[in-house]
């Protein structure tokens, strides 16, 4: 990464933030000049939109939006957050071409040192990273008042909870009994 | 009890069915009449002009799902099949997520049955301020009972579901107005999942009534084919280009067929109707397609109550509370109802994550939530968003909220707090970034008055979507007539939720197959005056 977009500092990065809508397009730019866009990057074997790396970055969102309902057993909690990666891969695929190249803007931002370190205030690449990382960041997102990043923190908050929380196994702890057992034999008979 | 499959069935005894996905070449298909899009507008005309001895192609982009498939009731594969965009569809800044539906039966399959007429006053509005003729209530009130009539409408007789008690009982508590909700059911299991798509036929969506009546009567269904351009020439629509998609990808496929008709219906649905006539370059001197696109911006307020409420079983939509639709001061109304709360849909309107959200969660069984819908494009302010295209024709949405908006959401925040305290709620969250749990109506009042209304900060949503081809006489302002027929060209017609120059102030699918009705039957004495005669 060349040096003069690394050395965009958080103030920096705020001034550019304020200036409203339009900011993503320009981060966007800036991610393109550092040469850290996955626009270009080749979809992960075996997914339809995320790339290898997002896929880091996708792992620890969902780790992250599940806190503590994440069943102990590292094995069982691990099968949730693979399914929860491979659904928002399905969700993201899905998206009109204008809103695909949102959420690209805004994982290739993500996936940007200076971002992920003055926006999201994670220091650890995603590679790296584990659910209390992305809770830091979706704190960071939250608690900012800039509608890029109050917009940002809806996008990722909207697929962590939808791709874990449609998941069976995740009813034990919502205590959702899941659809009418009766209905459902009726139905088979 | 096994369900009827009504399309295995159907085919069996000779529905012309097509899958375009199916299709290895292209291929010239002429008709009568092309409709585009088999939802409430689309499956509303089909039977009556198919049925009236007319020759009826209905193009629909969507897959065809039957009963068989909403057996599991399971929201990841109902979201992912029946919505637009797998249900991610948001305004261009992503402020407001919007449901539609995708699929053969369009948004019915999906929609959670609430069957309301027109306000008279939305009436009175259009043809004050739109000139729209003919549409006054008393003029309306037949095609209202006519569709009434078709599609099983009715009060819901059973009792509400606990999620729905607490807005009839705050109401009671408060002396505001409510009432039950009027359905489109016929033997409803009293299930909860009609957002999943209705396991036992029993939602008189189009899938199940219009669209098998016009295949009865002949009609070509031709689905997973997307419209992508009309071609017009000298005030008069040619023909259409219409692009098979991929069974997997949803994608082209890259076979493309050519459609001619004597006269052409678009039923797309609000945003894609205006975008399609924008990709087509429709001719549009005052450049009105796309805008006024309406909403009904919702807010949302969860309480969680000691007893068990179990949101998400039961009839999603059986109480609703008028009381605050049309504020004698003239300022922007609202409309109180409830969502179903099935996981995932409850998960993603919580708006917070980690064991925040855990808890929350955790505490599913006892989540009281409540709805408000504004009533857009009535005030000055309020002229509702514009659908544009981006550079490859795809529709983009912008949407922006005034003030004027903010004061109604802000008012609908409190008056759902105080019904939810009123019927007992232990404590209330408005769905908003900045609010509280607040534990009495006091404090909740303070939290709210308090709270920035900004966009991404309120949790804002959308399942109504309407206008963006206004109808009415006015050609300054309107895209087609009081009829539904497009100003600028004389056979083709608009018969969906595009046409509406404001929003409804009510649910829309009735409004929607009730101007259909009305509309097809004009058009119909056109396209056979012996017949009519
Ligand atoms: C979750 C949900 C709940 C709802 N609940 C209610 C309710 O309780 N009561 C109520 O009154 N309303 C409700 N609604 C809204 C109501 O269902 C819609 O307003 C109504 O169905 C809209 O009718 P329409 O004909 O305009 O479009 P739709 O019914 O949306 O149909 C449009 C169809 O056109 C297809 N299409 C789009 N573009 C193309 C193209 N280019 N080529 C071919 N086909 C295309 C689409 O795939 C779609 O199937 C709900 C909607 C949703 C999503
Ligand atoms: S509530 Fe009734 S209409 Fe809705 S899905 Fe269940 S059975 Fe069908």
């Amino acid at each position: 990464m060349p040096a003069d977009t690394a050395t965009l500092d958080r103030r920096g990065f705020l001034k550019l933030s304020a200036g409203g809508a339009t900011t993503l397009a320009l981060l966007g730019a800036g991610v393109q000049l550092s040469g850290c866009s996955q626009r270009s990057a080749a979809v992960a074997n075996g997914y339809r939109w995320l790339t290898a790396s997002d896929i880091h970055f996708m792992r620890a969102l969902v780790a992250g939006v599940a806190g503590n309902a994440l069943p102990a057993d590292p094995t069982a909690a691990g099968a949730i957050v693979d399914e929860g990666v491979r659904r928002a891969d399905i969700e993201l695929a899905a998206l009109g071409a204008p809103a695909q190249q949102e959420v690209r803007k805004l994982l290739d931002l993500l996936q940007w040192t200076p971002f992920r370190r003055f926006a999201g205030g994670v220091t650890r690449p995603w590679a790296e990273a584990g659910a209390a990382d992305a809770q830091t960041l979706l704190k960071h997102l939250h608690d900012s008042h800039l509608s890029l990043l109050s917009g940002a923190y809806r996008a990722l908050a909207k697929i962590g909870s939808t791709v874990l929380w449609s998941q069976t196994p995740m009813n034990a702890f919502s205590h959702y009994p899941g659809p009418p057992a009766w209905a459902i034999s009726a139905l088979e008979a | 009890m096994a369900i009827n499959d009504l399309y295995s069935d159907g085919i069996t005894k000779g529905w012309k069915v097509r899958d375009a996905s199916a299709l290895q070449r292209g291929e010239t298909l002429e008709a009568d009449v092309v409709i585009v899009g088999s939802g409430a507008g689309g499956g509303t005309a089909a039977e009556l002009l198919a049925s009236a001895g007319l020759k009826v192609l209905m193009i629909e982009e969507g897959a065809l799902h039957t009963s068989q498939d909403f057996k599991a009731m399971d929201e990841f594969r109902s979201y992912g099949t029946l919505y637009q965009e797998a249900a991610g569809r948001a305004t261009s800044d992503g402020a407001i997520p919007i449901l539609q539906g995708r699929a053969v039966g369009g948004s019915t399959v999906v929609n959670w049955t609430t069957s309301i007429r027109t306000p008279d006053a939305t009436l009175s509005y259009w043809s004050e301020q739109f000139g729209v003729r003919d549409a006054m209530p008393e003029d309306m009130a037949p095609w209202f009972a006519k569709m009434e009539a078709r599609l099983g409408i009715a009060p819901w007789a059973a009792a509400p579901n606990a999620n729905n008690a607490v807005l009839r009982d705050g109401c009671e508590k408060l002396e505001l107005h409510w009432k039950t909700v009027p359905r489109n059911v016929r033997g409803c299991w009293n299930l909860g999942y009609c957002g999943l798509g209705c396991p036992v036929n029993a939602k008189q969506s189009m899938l199940v009534t219009t669209i098998p009546a016009a295949l009865d009567h002949g009609m070509t269904l031709l689905h997973r084919a997307r419209v992508e351009r009309l071609r017009f020439a000298d005030g008069h629509v040619t023909g259409m280009v219409v692009a098979a998609l991929d069974a997997g990808s949803g994608h082209p496929s890259g076979v493309t067929l050519d459609v001619r008709a004597r006269h052409y219906i678009l039923a797309a649905g609000a945003i894609n109707t205006p975008a399609l006539l924008l990709r087509s370059k429709a001719p549009d001197p005052q450049h009105r397609i796309g805008q006024r696109s309406c909403i009904h911006p919702v807010n949302v307020s969860l309480a969680q109550f000691d007893k068990a409420i179990d949101g998400y079983y039961g009839a999603p939509q059986s109480i609703y509370s008028d009381h605050f639709l049309w504020p004698a001061d003239g300022s922007i109304g609202y409309k109180l109802e409830v969502p179903p709360l099935q996981p995932m849909l409850a998960s993603s309107v919580m708006g917070n994550f980690g064991d925040a959200l855990a808890a929350d969660m955790a505490q599913l069984p006892h989540a009281q939530v409540l709805i408000a819908l504004m009533r857009d494009g009535f005030h000055e302010q309020s002229q509702g968003g514009r659908i544009r295209i981006d550079a490859h024709g795809q529709p983009v949405f912008d949407y922006d909220v005034h003030d004027a908006l903010w004061d109604a959401l802000r008012r609908a925040y409190l008056s759902m707090a105080e019904i939810q305290f009123a019927a007992g709620a232990r404590v209330v969250r408005p769905m908003h970034l900045d609010a509280q749990t607040y534990s009495s109506w006091k404090d909740a009042k303070a939290g709210i008055a308090a709270l920035p209304m900004k966009k991404q900060r309120a949790g804002l949503v959308t399942a109504h979507l309407m206008g963006g081809c206004a109808m009415g006489e006015d050609r300054e302002r309107c895209v087609v007539d009081s009829h539904g027929r497009f100003h600028a060209a004389d056979n083709l017609s608009i018969f969906d939720g595009s046409i509406f120059p404001s929003s409804i102030g009510a649910n829309p699918q009735l409004s929607i197959y009730a101007f259909t009705a009305r509309n097809t039957q004009r058009l119909l004495a056109r396209l056979q005056p012996a017949a009519a005669a």
